[in-house]
């Protein structure tokens, strides 16, 4: 780690146990790191560490404490916490384990050098956290409309497994990567449906820096380039419904995108309509995909994705985490991410169409020149896999 | 026995302590020494907390959940503690006066632990403060030729919390499925 402070020895005095115990101990505090400097109790040190299960042990505490009361002091025991001491201790189980001693090693040296908690909370008026809370935040931000998720929205960042993810989708095609009818068949032109109205719109709204409105023959949409926001009185079920229909190009029926007249709207009455813009966004193109990828997009050459997608306020369509992953480190085609993560390439394909509605892709000619080497792999991917299912849980947990 | 440990780091008021928290299966824990069994003589106040969490998972593995205290208090410790760390975590406050210097410092100060593993990053506060924005700070990482995952995160809300940790698993191996 680099630019630290305060980089000093720690000074531990080891009482009340024998002297072989002692020779060992110190070879065991050196190999942790040669900043634990075991000294004598002549020499100043910053901690007492006092191994109690030894005859005497009360009496050399004792002893320590009224001598050195300014000293952190830790306990060592087989036993479990006494709560017989009256001091304030630190304590170590043992057997020792270098994690142990890691733990309680830097809560001395946390207390040496920071003792008041009281300083942190007065020295630091500005970067404090109770005070970044109200003032200066506060005022930051003028909402210009109201955005709060609800109900009849989705919920951002749903993380959905592939079972789930048909339940939210509607029925999805199952695409046999083998079978170039069947990709080739896969590709949609995002023009054709409300979801390429709204993107184009969207662009003009940004240049324009206007409030538009794209009249679809369907419900008014609004959308705020300032505050990023889109405004639609239809429900989730409505909207995808709608998504997956194909708008007609004929002039009759033709999409039209008028500036924002307010006093025409039901804006103002309803509040609570307003969404933000990028969920919005990716939501429609996922529900405009149904596992189908955008004309735009060739499936056999490599996609570039420019950062990850911002997963926490998206709904996270099966695999993303993993495809993100992968092409972050290497560029691929879809149907090599597909044939990689071994996953049916309708997956793929749905999330690159709303990586494409939020202009995260590039597609290249051929792969980078020498393969990059991957990141080295941890070992423990059982330990990871086991993690994964742990926090996919707490995911689901806490869904109300 | 190897442990298994997480590193949540980032400047004071950013969410370690919260994001911890949402996502172990212990309360954190403080320092043994403002354990409540203890009767007179507490000058318990003055001890420090440090964060820390478990989560226990099956077969009695553990992943252990370390926060780094504020960035005045580096020291040698921490590379010890980080030593064998599976990756890291970087909250960073928007609300804070400013916030790339935030992340930089952190990217400079655990360069070499993200080279070896990977680092996710959690933008905390936007509900109070909406910019810079998580592309601002894409562009910022790109300065520095880098891509991590950014996301928005409310340190209280234990979906973003294991989002942003699932994310950091990935990045370290793509390949780890999961169950379903
Ligand atoms: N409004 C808001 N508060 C947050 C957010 N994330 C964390 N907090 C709060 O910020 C405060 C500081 O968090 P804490 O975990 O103590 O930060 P630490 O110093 O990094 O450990 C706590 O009161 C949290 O509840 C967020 O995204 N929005
Ligand atoms: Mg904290």
């Amino acid at each position: 780690m680099k630019q630290r402070e305060n980089d000093k020895d720690i000074k531990i005095a080891i009482h009340g146990v024998p002297q072989s115990t002692h020779k060992m101990l110190c070879v065991f505090f050196k190999q942790i790191s040669e900043h634990i400097k075991i000294v004598n109790d002549a020499d100043s040190p910053d901690v007492d560490l006092i191994d109690i299960d030894f005859a005497g042990a009360d009496k050399i505490l004792a002893k320590q404490r009224a001598e050195h009361p300014e000293r952190i002091l830790v306990i060592v025991s087989l036993k479990n916490k006494p709560n017989t001491i009256e001091h304030d201790y630190l304590f170590l189980k043992k057997p020792l384990t270098r994690d142990g001693i890691i733990q309680v090693i830097m809560q001395c040296q946390l207390q040496l050098k920071s003792p008041p908690i009281q300083k942190e909370i007065e020295a630091a008026p500005k970067s404090s956290a109770l005070h970044a809370k109200v003032s200066p935040a506060a005022t930051d931000k003028t909402p210009s409309s109201p955005i709060k998720p609800l109900e009849n929205h989705t919920r951002p960042a749903e993380e959905f497994n592939e079972k789930g993810f048909t339940r939210f989708i509607g029925l999805m095609p199952t695409i046999n990567i083998e079978d170039p009818a069947q990709i080739d068949q896969a590709r949609f032109s995002p023009g054709d449906y409300l979801l390429g109205s709204v993107y184009h719109a969207i662009t003009v709204a940004r240049h324009k820096k206007q409030a538009l409105q794209v009249d679809a023959s369907w419900r008014p949409l609004l959308i705020f380039p300032h505050s990023h926001e889109i405004w639609l009185d239809a429900s989730d079920h409505q909207l995808r419904a709608f998504a997956s229909l194909k708008i007609s190009r004929t002039s009759e029926s033709k999409v039209r995108v008028l500036p924002v007249n307010l006093q025409q709207t039901k804006v103002n009455q309803a509040s609570d309509k307003f969404q933000d813009e990028e969920s919005f966004l990716w939501k429609l193109a996922i529900w405009t995909s149904k596992g189908r990828y955008p004309e735009q997009i060739d499936p056999a050459k490599p996609v570039v994705l420019k950062h990850w997608p911002n997963f926490t306020r998206l709904v996270i369509t099966p695999h993303a985490l993993r495809i993100t992953a992968l092409l972050m480190q290497q560029p691929q085609s879809m149907l090599d991410v597909a044939r990689t993560l071994n996953i049916g390439p309708q997956y793929v394909f749905v999330f690159i169409s709303g990586c494409q509605a939020l202009n995260l892709v590039a597609q290249i000619e051929r792969k980078y020149g020498p393969e990059e080497t991957p990141k080295k792999k941890i070992k423990s991917s059982g330990l990871l896999n086991k993690l994964l299912n742990k926090l996919r849980a707490k995911n689901h947990d806490d869904s109300a | 026995m190897i442990q298994h440990k997480i590193i949540f780091t980032g400047p004071v008021g950013a969410g370690k302590t919260t994001a911890i928290h949402s996502i172990s299966d212990i309360k954190p824990v403080k320092t043994d020494a403002s354990a409540s069994d203890m009767t007179k003589d507490r000058k318990a106040e003055t001890t420090v907390a440090m964060d820390y969490g478990v989560m226990n998972l099956p077969d009695g593995d553990k992943i252990h959940l370390y926060g780094t205290p504020g960035q005045e208090r580096f020291d040698f410790m921490w590379d010890i503690l980080i030593e064998g760390g599976i990756g890291l975590i970087l909250l960073l406050d928007n609300s804070r006066k400013n916030p790339f210097q935030d992340l930089n410092f952190f990217i400079n100060a655990f360069d070499d632990f993200i080279k070896q593993t990977s680092v996710a990053i959690g933008v905390t506060q936007m509900d109070l403060k909406a910019t810079p924005t998580i592309e601002h700070y894409h562009q910022e990482l790109n300065k520095l030729n880098v891509k991590h995952p950014v996301f928005a995160v409310d340190a209280r809300n234990s979906r973003d919390v294991s989002i942003l940790v699932q994310s950091l698993l990935f990045s370290i191996d793509p390949g780890i499925e999961g169950d379903d």
